[in-house]
């Protein structure tokens, strides 16, 4: 009897858990996101959060990009560079994918950061922008110092680097990550991966939606 | 009675094992036919691991960045030069069905003669081009034309 009970118990606890893994495929509808990285508390008691610091890197347009350009969007960064052998060319597909589908709004912006800035500099950006149609007033892809370009990837968790035993001579993640009007770190999804993209454009909504709220 | 109850619990196991077994045939039944289908998975294996990231899932590329396969001239009107651009990349301006890119695709230097020949077959077999099938000579009569050592 008491046997039966534990099977039971234990196969209900299996089937669960079974049915949350497939669920995990799908687009999940969230009513909050989580504020990523470490939390402090101020003198006050307040939390502090983890925010981007200030930084300030040219784009494809010889536009100065600081955090002010992105002051009451929300916006998608990630690391790349271009002559990238492998990941990049299926990242920027799906960022273009988000582009589009976010083309009549103009909270969100994307910001793509070269980690190779010695070769990516502006026109080699202008003509890599061209080829994808993107236009600099919504997506910016960034040149600038490159210790500035590798210490800003800390910041976000991301785990740039030269290596030269990889193709192309460059390490980094694929990782798409999403900035609140606040600049802290809101989500970070696979950038290669289209159900996690899906993923992040419902997340974009729910920021969208929270500083509406938040007015 | 005591002696039934044994035998019962065996009879309700098989309920059980006999689902699971059609399935596990079935499975083995799928795994066969589709080996048998002749290189096609091989070839979409080598395309997902050595192009996708570039030409996408659809063959479609990536805007002006990288060139279509899917429904591409290019295939047809350079066809010859398939197996050297795959395995030693191509540089330069070129025009895919009527629109010019430039930008370089590397090498794959690690292809093997009969790798470059799956992924041709897969490439002229899907996303709807039906094109002329390139033959194994073929590949390697073409390879050795661009090698670099053979060159010298
Ligand atoms: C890093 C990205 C990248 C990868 C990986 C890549 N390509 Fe390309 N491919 C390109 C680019 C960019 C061009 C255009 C070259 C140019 O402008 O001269 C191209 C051109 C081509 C062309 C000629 C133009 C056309 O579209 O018909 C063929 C064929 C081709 N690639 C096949 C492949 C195959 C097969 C693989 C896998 C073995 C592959 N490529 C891997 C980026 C890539």
């Amino acid at each position: 009897m008491n046997k039966h009970f534990v099977l039971a118990i234990l196969s209900l606890v299996l089937g669960m858990l079974a049915c949350q893994t497939k669920e995990q495929r799908q687009v999940k509808i969230k009513t909050q996101l989580p504020v990523l990285g470490f939390k402090d508390l101020n003198e006050q008691g307040d939390t502090l959060y983890h925010t981007i610091p200030d930084f300030a890197f040219m784009d494809q347009d010889s536009m100065l990009v600081t955090p002010a350009t992105f002051e009451g969007k929300v916006y998608v960064a990630d690391f790349f560079f271009t002559s990238c052998p492998t990941i990049c060319p299926r990242m920027k597909a799906q960022m273009l994918r988000l582009y589009e589908h976010f083309k009549d709004e103009p909270r969100v912006a994307f910001l793509s950061h070269s980690i190779d800035p010695e070769y990516d500099q502006v026109p080699v950006l202008k003509a890599y922008a061209e080829k994808l149609e993107i236009s600099a007033s919504r997506w910016h892809l960034v040149t600038g110092d490159k210790t500035e370009i590798y210490s800003i990837a800390k910041s976000y968790f991301e785990n740039a680097a030269e290596d030269p035993n990889e193709p192309g001579g460059f390490i980094h993640s694929g990782a798409f990550y999403l900035v609140d009007t606040q600049r802290r770190i809101r989500g970070y999804y696979n950038g290669v991966d289209p159900a996690e993209v899906d993923q992040l454009m419902a997340d974009i909504q729910v920021l969208l939606h929270e500083d509406q709220s938040a007015q | 009675m005591k002696t039934k109850a044994p035998n019962k619990h065996v009879k309700t196991s098989l309920y059980f094992v006999w689902p699971l077994a059609i399935l596990g045939l079935f499975l083995l039944l799928r795994a066969l036919l589709q080996g048998g289908s002749g290189g096609g998975e091989v070839g979409q294996n080598l395309y997902n691991l050595h192009c996708m990231n570039c030409h996408q899932e659809d063959g479609k590329g990536v805007r002006g960045l990288v060139p279509p396969l899917a429904g591409a001239d290019y295939l047809q009107t350079q066809r010859q030069e398939l197996p050297c651009i795959i395995k030693y990349g191509l540089k330069g301006k070129i025009v895919v069905n009527g629109r010019e890119f430039d930008h370089p695709m590397p090498p794959n230097l690690q292809l093997s003669e009969a790798q470059v020949y799956n992924i041709i077959r897969y490439i002229q077999n899907s996303w709807g081009n039906e094109m002329q099938a390139m033959s194994l000579a073929e590949v390697k009569a073409a390879l050795r034309q661009c090698d670099p050592s053979a060159a010298k």
